[in-house]
């Protein structure tokens, strides 16, 4: 389990951690294992059964100890670099498949063939049925998938890394293999055990585990690995902007920093969470929610862009603590203030009952793996739920990474928020980027451009709305009722959510445009 | 809520517009200014074809609608082939937007295009210049493009292979494995 769990990681700095990719690997390793079992059937039959199960851990224990090592060169065979996200969506779930058959196959087919020769051995030794040995090998190595499978996630990834998490089970499998051929008396147990010595001490000056390198003009301030994802921190030549990165990232980031709080311009999806305290009647105190923090962009370009005399109370919900850390770090984030909220740990979903007042704006932006928005996330209930956090007259405002405002996913969230609200939701593309932002409000229309209200005059006015007012930059959706639900646009629920499928279709329409010849 | 056509920008500019008297500066004025919405208004009513297209792409472009911008170009290349000013905008849009294959073929019509007019005795040697300087980087740029795209095709290939490979190698040694039921096998547990 260490292995399988840590194998994610390996390849998430390439492929990601979608589900797809999980779904690879977790198959190749358990194609891995059942071909590790019949061989293993096969070797017990003959010889002795503990000195091969030696064996067969402390070569397992060689290849463990290697592959952070090959995870690079491997890798890299699959995904070239200059490659946006969306162009990399193929090569992801192709990528990541190879990669783990080259990979992980070997070393899980080992420690497959190792369990029927643990029952033989211990039949063989103990005497009595093969059941009873079946079973306690059994019992034995499912808790040692327990202990595996909360130890990596929990203890050894964040504290240990990648490299030190291989390292280690590598070190457990070829401890316990030699232990085997010592007690097999085998002679050529002496000689292994000091080849594995020295290995042992060897591998403390391997050199670290080799992440991509970031795009040329930036460099690493600070990488590591939390219980959730792979996380690195770049900054520019200039110094003058920070970028949060996860996992295989590739053209795009988390969260951006600047030296100033406001807006960030050129095409920053961000700004236009500053629109709704204009759009509002003054007022003294802005409350926002902001669900999915990250390492705090939104409020630092709330901070600077709210009408003068309004002052910002923000609760800030992240659920990989470790993001927190790294924004309190580099990206200005202040939390554990009383108009600083950070609820760091929480599900967005799980954090909304506990927030007290009601809001003025509620942000959701939260996205798993760059590309995935969870589905308990977007779906008609918790939109409902949102509501109910929202004061009379708030907004909601949703990311939507997409192809414009006719991709499947904004079209699908645009129609599920529209039926949530039970009002005409406004669907924003955001120029210059692949962004959409969607608008909701409790109780009151959303403005529209043209309409009375939209305009806001000001900095924030000035340099947000023109570029939004194109005909091709805005839509209203509104809800659907009784025969006209048949639209081909799904509303997604807690029951019936399709998100996985508009992503994978939102990737290959995207892809698709330009094809038509010129 | 009664909702009132124009928003007080809009208004403003329409406003404006007696001091706007030619079309064209009318549009690029506007668009300058970031009156955008405005802008396409009166672009999408010019009478030639081909100024209307040009207006349109750059109003989009400004307002940071990248694709609405390409597919212009695109439209308006279908009625003025040969125009160096929407095949050069366009090709610019197509390899901004990684459109790799469209890249390749507009810049390679941009750089004909430029080629022809350096050929031309009328046409100043700096402007000819400029124009075969910039097809030459764009066609680089797209060239670029495409070779990312044929090294994902590959990459795409590789692991399709690998995939089939390394299945067919699993399920060689399972095979192995259950020869375990075999006589020799047998015989060898018989000894043991």
């Amino acid at each position: 389990m260490v292995v399988e769990l840590a194998a994610v990681r390996l390849l998430a700095p390439w492929f990601g951690a979608s589900t797809g990719v999980w779904t690879n690997v977790i198959g190749v390793i358990l194609l891995a294992l059942a071909v590790g079992y019949v061989c293993g059937a096969r070797l017990s039959v003959s010889g002795s059964p503990d000195r091969r199960l030696g064996w067969v851990l402390v070569v397992g224990s060689g290849l463990t100890a290697l592959l952070p090592l090959l995870a690079a060169p491997v890798a890299g065979l699959f995904m070239p670099a200059d490659l946006a996200l969306d162009e990399a969506a193929g090569l992801m779930l192709w990528g990541s498949l190879a990669s783990s058959l080259v990979l992980f196959a070997p070393v899980a087919a080992l420690l497959g063939c190792g369990c029927p020769l643990a029952v033989e051995a211990l039949q063989v030794n103990s005497g009595g049925h093969a059941g009873a040995a079946g079973g306690r090998v059994l019992g034995i190595s499912t808790l040692g998938s327990l202990l595996g499978t909360f130890g990596t996630t929990h203890w050894l990834l964040p504290r240990c890394g990648l490299m030190g998490t291989f390292l280690i089970a590598a070190a457990c499998l070829g401890l316990a293999g030699l232990l085997l051929l010592l007690r097999s008396r085998s002679p050529r147990a002496l000689a292994v055990g000091l080849i594995f010595a020295v290995l042992g001490v060897g591998s403390a000056f391997l050199p670290e585990f080799n992440n991509p390198e970031p795009a040329p003009g930036w460099k690493v301030l600070d990488q590591r690995q939390s219980a959730y994802q792979r996380l690195a921190v770049l900054e520019n030549e200039a110094g003058s902007q920070r970028r949060l990165v996860v996992n295989e990232a590739l053209d795009s980031f988390q969260s951006v920093w600047q030296p100033q709080p406001g807006l960030l311009g050129g095409g920053q999806y961000y700004d236009y969470f500053a629109l709704p305290a204009w759009w509002a009647e003054p007022q003294e105190v802005w409350r926002a929610l902001i669900l999915g923090l990250g390492a705090g962009t939104a409020v630092r370009v709330l901070e600077g862009a709210l009408p003068r005399g309004t002052a910002l109370f923000s609760i800030g919900v992240e659920i990989d603590p470790a993001v927190v850390e790294l924004g309190e770090l580099y990206f200005g984030l202040q939390g554990n203030r009383p108009e600083r909220r950070v609820l760091a740990g929480l599900d967005a979903r799980a954090a909304l009952p506990g927030v007290e007042d009601l809001q003025d704006l509620v942000i959701l932006d939260c996205y798993a793996n760059n590309m995935e928005i969870p589905p308990h996330l977007c779906s008609v209930e918790f939109f409902r739920e949102t509501l109910g956090v929202l004061a009379p007259g708030g907004f909601l405002m949703v990311n939507a990474a997409g192809f414009g405002l006719d991709d499947p996913v904004v079209k699908a969230l645009s129609l599920t928020l529209a039926q949530a609200f039970s009002s005409e939701i406004l669907a924003l593309r955001i120029p210059f980027s692949r962004n959409c932002v969607l608008v909701a409000r409790a109780g009151l229309p959303v403005p529209r451009p043209g309409a009375l209200g939209w305009d806001v005059g000001g900095r924030v006015g000035k340099a947000l709305l023109p570029a939004l007012e194109v005909p091709s930059a805005w839509r209203l959706v509104e809800p659907v009722t009784g025969s006209l639900q048949n639209t081909g646009v799904p509303v997604l629920t807690d029951d019936l959510n399709a998100m996985d499928q508009l992503q994978r279709e939102s990737v290959r329409a995207g892809r698709q445009r330009w094809v038509v010849g010129a | 809520m009664t909702f009132l056509p124009f928003t007080a920008s809009m208004a403003l500019a329409l406003l404006c517009q007696p001091a706007f008297s030619v079309p064209m500066q009318d549009v690029a004025a506007l668009r300058d200014q970031g009156f955008y919405a405005l802008a396409l208004e009166r672009a999408q009513v010019l009478d030639d074809p081909t100024e209307r297209a040009r207006e349109v792409l750059e109003v989009l472009y400004h307002a940071g609608d990248l694709a609405g911008a390409l597919g212009t170009g695109l439209a308006g290349l279908e009625a003025d082939p040969l125009d160096r000013l929407l095949l050069w905008r366009s090709a610019r849009l197509a390899t901004d937007l990684a459109a790799a294959p469209l890249a390749l073929a507009l810049t390679a019509r941009l750089a004909r295009e430029a080629d022809r007019l350096a050929l031309d005795p009328g046409t100043a040697a700096e402007t000819s210049r400029w124009w075969l300087d910039t097809s030459a980087e764009m066609v680089a740029e797209a060239k670029h493009l495409e070779g990312v795209r044929e090294q994902q095709a590959a990459s795409e290939g590789r692991a399709l292979w690998v995939v089939i490979l390394g299945l067919v190698l699993l399920l060689g040694v399972a095979g192995w494995g259950v020869q375990c039921s075999g006589p020799t096998q047998q015989a060898e547990r018989a000894r043991v």
